[in-house]
This record gives C-alpha cells, structure tokens and sequence, in this order.
C-alpha cells in the first residue's frame, strides 16, 4: 500500500508544475494542428464519429449514475444517522452495492472511449495532451483514489455502522464524493475548452497555463449544470430500479421497503431537477455571452426543432414525476382530501408543457412563411418567446413542488395552535408568488431583449421564494405533529410504471443534450482554433441523431438490466435441496 | 412477465421519442465542398450580388441583424439614414468619424466587420460591458472566415442599399480565395469564354432547360426567368440549385458544380443574357400564329403561374390566382395586370411583376384572361 500511495505522490509531484505554469518559453508555440481529410484514419469502414459518440454517451450515462448514487448514498446515510431509522442506512447500502457492479463498467467504456478517439482523432487528443499536460495524469491518479475510496466505503460499511465508527464510514464516502466530483469538473473542463477555448492564441499555440484553459468560460456553467443533472439521473435510475423490484417482490415487506425506496428516489430526482432549467438556461447565458453565433446556432437556427423534443422529454418527465407523487396520496388516509386539487395541478403542468413546446424561430422555406403569414404564428409565436417559457417552467416547478408538498402533508396533522395562520401565510405565499411570476412574465414582453433575460431573475427568486418559505413553514408547523400512517407499498402498479418513465426519459434526453453540445462546435475540432475535416464533420439530422441516441439508450439499458441482476444475484443462495443433492 | 412488461413499457417509450425525432423537419447536413468561387472578372453588380449572398450565407449576417433586437435590423433599416447619423455620432471616434460620402461609408463598414468594439450601437452591447463591447465576431477571424474580396462584396452591398455607388476595388485573379485543400489534379484551369452564348454552350444549360426554342424540360424554362426570380436568386440557382427545387422538377439532376467550375465571368455572362430573355410569345412557338386563343394559352405565354399559385402550381412570388374575384373585381384586376405596383398586396413585394403586361397583352388575349380569372373557385 505504502508503494502505491509513493507512486501517487511521485505522479502528482511529476504533473503538479504544469497546472500552474505556463507553456515552455524556449521554443516558440506551435499553432493547433489542422489535419485534413486525409489524415483520418478510415479503418474496416468504421464510422468513426458514431462509435466514438456512443462511447462517449455510453461513459457519460454510465459516469453519471456511478458519481451520482454515492452523493445521494451519503446524504442517506447521514439522514439514518440524524433520524435514527435504518432504513436509510440500508437503502443507501443497496444504492452502493448497485454502484459497485456498474464502477468497472464505466472504467472499461471509458478505457475504450479512450481508445477510439486515439485511433480515429489522433490529432485532436495529441493537442488536448498538450494543452492540459500533466492534468491528464492527476485524472488517471483521482481516478486510483476514486477507485480505493468507492472500494472502502462499500465494503466497510458494516464494520463501520454503529457509533463513532459511523463517522469515520461518512468521512471516507465524503472523500469519495469529493474526488469522484473534482473527476467530473477535470473532464468537464477538456469538453467545455473544445466549446470555448482560453489560454491559447487565436491559431492555438498554448500562451496559458492549464488552469487557464480549465476555467474556459463554458467550464463552471457545465459543472453545475452536470451536477444537478447526475444527481436527478441517478435518482431516477435508482427509482426504475425500485420500482422494478416493487412489481416484481411478493412479500407485502419487501413491497412496502422498495415502494418506500422508490419514492425517496423520485424525491431525490426531483429535487436535483427542480434547479436544473436555471442552470441550463445560466449555460445557455454563458454560451450567448461567449458567441452569440453559436447561442443563436442552438436555440434559433439549425438545432432549433431539437429543443422541441428536449420540451417533450422535459414535459414527460414532470408529467410522470407528478403523476407519481399523486398517486403516493393513497398511501395516507388523508391524501384523498388533496385529490380534489390533482386536477387543477395537472392543467399547470399540461399547460406549462405546452407552452414550452411551442417553438419561436425557426429555420422556414419561403412557402411556409407565406402559408404562416410571417416569420411567426400570429396567436402562439408569443408563446415562442422566453417570457413566457420562463413563466411556464417556472409555474410548473412551483406546482411539482405543491405536488410534493400535498404528500407530505398528507401524512402530517399539524397541533401547533398557529396552523391555520401559518397555511393562509403559506397560501399567500403561493397566490403572491405565482402573481409575481406571471407579472414578470408580461413585463418581459414589454421590455427590450436585453432585459428580457433580467425579467427571469424575479421569477426564478420568487419560484425558490414559494419552495424554501413553505419548507422552513412546515418544517416548524408540523413539528410534533399527529403523525398518520404512510401505508408503503399501498400504491398501484400503473403508479410504478411513471418511475420507469423518469430513467428513460433522462437517459434518452441527456443524449440529446449530449447530441446539441458537440453540435454547438459545428465543424471544429476545438471551436474557432482547430478545424474538424473528418469525413463526418457535418450536424447529422434529428431523425439520424435520435436513432443513434436511441441505440446508445438502449444499449444503456440493457447495461443497467445486467448491473441490477448482478447486484440481486451477489443476495442469492443455493437451496439447501440443490446443495444436499 | 413483469420483467417483459418492463422492457415492453420502455421501449414503447423510446420508440415513441424516436419516431417524433424523425416526425420534426430534417435539417440536411451539407455535404458538398466548401464553394470556391473564382471572383476574377466580377463586375460591381456581380459584387452587389454576391455581398448579397454572403450577407445571409457564409456571413451568417442575419443571425443576428435581424428583428429580434440582438444587433440592428440592417436590412430593415434605411441605410441612407442610418450611416450618415452614424459617421456624425458623437459616440464614434473610429477611422471615418466625421466623415461623409460612399468613401467614408466604406471605411466604416469596414471596421465594423474587422473591429466590431470600434463603435458599439447604443442598446447592442455585450451585457455588462455599458455598450463597450460589441458581441459580433470579427468576421475575418473563424468561425466566418470572410476572404478580403468577401468582405469587399458585403460593403459593395450595403452601400448599394444605401443608395451609393459602391467603392470597393473589384477582385481581380488573385482575390479568389484558396481552397482548404486542392485537389492534386487541379493543375491547369481553363480560360473563359468571352460571350454569352458561348458559356451557355460550355455549360450545356440548353440540354436540360427550354432554351430559345431547345425544347429540354428537365429544368424550368429559361424564357422570362427575370419575371420569377431575382438577379441574386438566379445566380444562387446556378451556384446552389438544389436550395430551392420549382414545382414539378426534381432536386438533385443539376450539378452542383458550377461554383467551382465557373469563372464569374462566365457566372455574369450568362445570368446578364438570361435575365434579358423575354417570356416566350404565343408567336414565338411555331404552331401558335398570332395570339393565344384560350385563356391557359395565354396564362402559359405570359408565366403568370411561374410566380402566382395557379391551380396548385405552388408558385409564391405573388398572391395565388384562385379565387381572385373574392378579393378584387373586374377593373380592379386589369389594373394590377397592367399596372402591378399601384398597389401591393400585404405579404408581397413591389417590383417583382413587370409592368409591361399593358403594352404586351392584346386585348383579346386580356378579354380571354379576364374571363377566365373572374370564373376561378377557392
């Protein structure tokens, strides 16, 4: 052990200077290569592009869920420590045990990822070498403690359950989840300086250092944007599998367990996607900020149709996130005195999706802006435009949460003698809130463009105004309170198939979102200093993409349909019968 | 079972995201080489024309300089006001500050595509910078990559919108801007042709497309094509035919080759006779003698359906002809026939329909024309 933290030690001495100095002064830069056509390599008619894009995806699923799981794994456990149930403690070893079978997975995609873009864009991966030099092997060396850590934290964990030793467990999966994150930001930067390079002149020559071509402009929006989106995608793949488990279980305990394991996954994908349309749209500010071309290129030109399928996906996935949470009112003996209000909660929700879907500027032949009357839909064009998305997502969000909410109430009688006070506050804080948003929405069509972005500030504080307000309200109105029983496990079958819904929408949409940032670049290699003049260099169309992003999904699934199986088998025993014959 | 409803349920999901993938409209990537076009030989109108181009194309222009606020609506805009307020600006210190005339027009169009920062439209700044910065890209650097004679074009444009005479240098041989990779058999480059009919010849235009009498119906007929399209519109059906595909033809059986293969001379020579050519008369076609004698035969003499829908004929230069005397009687209609800019239709341009249908319509065929029109359904 002592050799291999040597080793890493040296490793890190050897990379360390070149994240802080700049390029060698003894010979002039040389500018980024430009291979041409020829040089690709076309080997046994391979499509380079598509493998290299499904391995990529592939990585990225497979990376997402196995950083994601520990997150949540550890605020789990910490949640056992802090209530005393064990149920926590044992769910969030069963989200480990799932992560473990996936680790080598990920390790063995990414190895191939690595692979092929060596084979096939030798080019390109021989400049990123050099512009972030020794980061290369800080990633290979977090990835050794990446891997040391993830290994401790699992197989300690009984060792490690009760008392004091429960802090060191935590500690060690605090560890793992700061290391597995700094992986995320480190490979996050080579991907966000492809989009928005920094640290090197205008032909490529390295000027910087690597820190600077790290904290390219596009890095901290994606960082975030990727975070959020990890922790609702492993919630949401750790719910297909409970609810998988749910349909498939007999025993009334086991049920009740993974129904209860269910809904804490959709409340752990949910809270990681109320946030993420502000981080997307903070990305999409910075990708403006940085080239209004390529802003333009992604909302207003060519790719304009693809974010009619993201509103598609998106609304799918609030729809089937609400659906479930409506459907958990059953579990409670007073959640039918909330159904009344599922039905107005719906049209919100419906109606949102529907205004999001509606497209402003698009790419139109001559002919159809004549059969349109215009450039846009003289009724729905103003539904096209940000105002009135924002005020659309914004309203939705609001109402997943009151969703949430009306299901946690359900199971909550408040005593304190203030409750009614505190519930007209709370409704006022819904009434003025959705007010405000709907307010901000009509200023922002009657503002000029620059501010218009400015008008979704108000509604996004006035949106997380209502969420944080009626939780620090509850959280004081319902302490103490008669608690009703949650009957887990008293939900119906159909309601199980909406968290099958969450896993294959997030997966099918992150490759769609996969699909539009490589495509931002256009034809470069490294946008603006390193041209792509590979055979494939060109945005394929939606229809191509989605049959590409379609196998890559499936062939995610059926990845994930092995991982769980290994995780059931490792429970299973031979029957004393088998044994004695 | 419930392992199979799973699978079932899911991939009827995915099925289900994919089939809407392809129910969108598909962007077709464009595979074709980067067009080369030899710009030697170009005169200004040449110029204007292929500013034009770039203007909305390779320039990516209107991205931005649209209506949707993110840079001023330069097409929009009248420009003859506009630059003149603009080299007086008391804000603008650049290189034509104070100046006046297509000359100072020039330089200042010139370094707002090559310093966009210089002069920063109040309004139109980059956010945080108070209007310091500007957020257009420097149109010689990449992405854009406009060559010097490209930028030239774009000026030669928009002082042609403005109403002045352009003063950019015209491009000679050494302007064409270089391929990213030639070819290795790309040696020796054939000398122009000097007349017209001498490049329609060498690019066979009359194999495909009824030329003077040629009878070819591959293509649209090239008689009175000034009356369906523009000067620009033309030359980027030569130089990008498949952009557009008219009615009852189909994409794909021009080259799309005669970027690379044509020397704008050729390119001028030929779109200045074609746009010269009148629309075929009744006369002209050896079994008519004197005027069309049905109402269709005149439609066809005169190529009204080349630019109005006409019995489904998709033409959208002007309003669709069905249904017409819905919208204007009798009188009404010979007075947009024969004086077509007297008044425009909402959605339509002035313009584009030649006034000389007065002099060139016998009264007979117009009796024969106006019959039939009044009596056309929805």
């Amino acid at each position: 052990m002592k050799y291999f933290i040597a080793a890493l030690l040296a490793l890190l001495a050897v990379s360390l200077p070149d994240l802080v100095a700049a390029a060698s002064d003894a010979l002039p830069p040389d500018a980024a290569p430009q291979p041409s056509r020829l040089d690709y390599p076309v080997i046994a008619g391979i499509s380079a592009r598509s493998l290299a894009w499904s391995m990529a995806q592939m990585h990225l699923f497979l990376a997402a869920f196995v950083l994601a799981v520990p997150l949540f794994s550890i605020a789990t456990e910490f949640m056992g420590v802090v209530t005393g149930d064990d149920r926590f403690d044992t769910m969030a070893r069963e989200f480990m045990k799932i992560t473990m079978a996936a680790y080598s997975l990920t390790a063995l995609v990414g190895g191939g990822l690595l692979l092929t873009l060596l084979v096939f864009y030798p080019h390109l991966m021989g400049y990123l070498v050099k512009v972030f030099r020794g980061q290369m092997l800080i990633y290979a060396l977090l990835f050794g403690l990446e891997s040391i850590t993830l290994y401790l934290y699992f197989y300690s964990w009984d060792a490690l359950r009760r008392g004091n030793r429960k802090y060191y467990h935590m500690s060690i999966g605090l560890v793992l989840n700061t290391v597995g994150l700094t992986l995320m930001f480190v490979a996050n930067a080579w991907v966000s300086f492809m989009m928005s390079p920094a640290g090197i002149a205008p032909d490529g020559a390295i000027t910087g250092t690597v820190w600077e071509a790290t904290r390219n402009p596009l890095w901290n929006p994606l960082n975030l944007h990727r975070f959020l989106a990890n922790i609702a995608y492993g919630g949401a793949i750790v719910g297909g599998y409970a609810a998988y488990m749910f349909l498939a279980e007999k025993d009334p305990v086991q049920k009740a367990h993974y129904d209860w394991m269910g809904y804490t996954s959709n409340f752990i994908a949910i809270l990681g996607f109320l946030p993420l349309p502000f981080a997307g749209y903070w990305l999409m500010a910075e990708i403006y900020a940085y080239s209004q071309q390529m802003g333009i290129t992604a909302m207003g030109g060519i790719l304009a149709w693809l974010f009619i399928i993201q509103a598609v996906l998106i609304g799918t996935i609030m729809l089937a996130a609400n659906y479930y949470l409506w459907s958990g009112l059953m579990r409670t003996d007073r959640g039918a005195q909330y159904g009344r209000y599922v039905k107005y909660i719906a049209v919100v929700i419906v109606g949102g999706f529907l205004v999001w879907v509606t497209p402003h500027t698009l790419i139109l032949t001559t002919s159809e802006i004549q059969n349109l009357g215009g450039t846009h839909h003289k009724i729905l064009g103003p539904l096209g435009i940000m105002p009135a998305k924002n005020t659309a997502v914004n309203l939705m969000l609001v109402f997943t949460f009151l969703s949430f909410q009306m299901f946690y109430r359900s199971s909550r009688e408040p005593v304190v003698p203030w409750a009614k006070s505190a519930n007209m506050v709370v409704v006022a804080l819904y009434v003025v809130g959705i007010a405000n948003i709907i307010g901000a929405g009509i200023y922002g069509y009657i503002t000029p463009t620059v501010y218009k972005v400015g008008a979704s500030v108000p509604q996004v504080v006035t949106t997380l105004t209502i969420i944080i307000g009626s939780v620090i309200i509850d959280v004081f109105m319902l302490r103490g309170a008669k608690s009703e029983k949650v009957h887990w496990g008293r939900m119906t079958e159909r309601s199980q198939y909406a968290l099958f819904v969450l896993p294959v929408a997030f997966t099918w949409l992150m490759g769609l979102m996969g699909y539009i940032r490589s495509s931002l670049r256009t034809n470069w290699h490294v946008y603006t200093v390193m041209k792509d003049n590979s055979p494939e260099n060109y945005i394929p169309t939606l229809g191509d993409a989605g049959n590409t992003i379609t196998g890559i999904t499936l062939a995610f699934m059926a990845v994930m349909v092995f991982v769980f199986w290994l995780s059931r088998l490792g429970q299973t025993r031979q029957k004393n019968a088998e044994i004695s014959a | 079972m419930t392992f199979l409803r799973v699978i079932g349920f899911s991939l009827a999901l995915l099925g289900f995201y994919a089939l809407y993938a392809h129910t969108l409209p598909q962007v077709e990537p464009d595979l074709s080489e980067p067009e080369i076009l030899a710009t030697e030989g170009l005169d200004m109108p040449g110029m204007i024309a292929l500013g034009e181009g770039l203007f909305t194309g390779k320039g990516t222009c209107t991205l931005c300089h649209n209506g949707m606020g993110r840079a001023p609506d330069t097409l929009a805009m009248d420009l003859a006001v506009t630059f003149p307020e603009r080299l007086l600006d008391a804000n603008y210190s650049g290189v034509a500050a104070g100046g006046d005339g297509a000359q100072a027009v020039e330089s200042y169009i010139r370094e707002s595509m090559l310093e966009p920062s210089a002069f920063v439209v109040p309004g139109f700044g980059k956010k945080g910078t108070n209007d310091a910065v500007s957020p257009m890209p420097v149109v010689d650097a990449p992405p854009i990559e406009l060559a010097p004679v490209e930028i030239n074009a774009v000026i030669a444009f928009l002082q042609d919108r403005a109403g002045l005479t352009p003063t950019v240098a015209l491009p000679s041989a050494a302007d064409t801007p270089e391929a990213d990779a030639p070819a290795a058999d790309e040696g020796l480059v054939e000398a122009p042709v000097t007349d017209a009919q001498s490049a329609l010849d060498k690019f066979s235009c009359a194999a495909c497309h009824d030329l003077e009498g040629s009878g070819a119906d591959l293509g649209p007929a090239l008689g009175g094509i000034s009356m369906r399209m523009s000067r620009a519109g033309l030359m980027e059906a030569i130089l990008d035919p498949n952009a557009e595909i008219a009615t009852g033809f189909d994409a794909g059986l021009m080259p799309d080759t005669f970027g690379e293969d044509m020397h704008a001379s050729e390119l001028l020579l030929i779109v200045d006779y074609l746009m010269a050519l009148p629309a075929p008369r009744p006369s002209d076609t050896p079994e008519d003698e004197g005027p069309a004698s049905d109402a269709i035969d005149v439609i066809d003499a005169y190529g009204c359906a080349g630019c109005h829908d006409l019995e489904d004929s998709g033409a959208d230069l002007g309003p669709a002809l069905n249904g017409i005397s819905a919208r204007m009687d009798r009188e009404q209609l010979i007075t947009a026939i024969t004086n077509p800019n007297a008044t425009i239709a909402d959605g339509f341009e002035a313009d584009m329909m030649p006034d000389t249908f007065g002099d060139d319509i016998s009264d007979a065929e117009m009796i024969l024309l106006l019959d039939y029109l009044m009596k056309l359904p929805e």
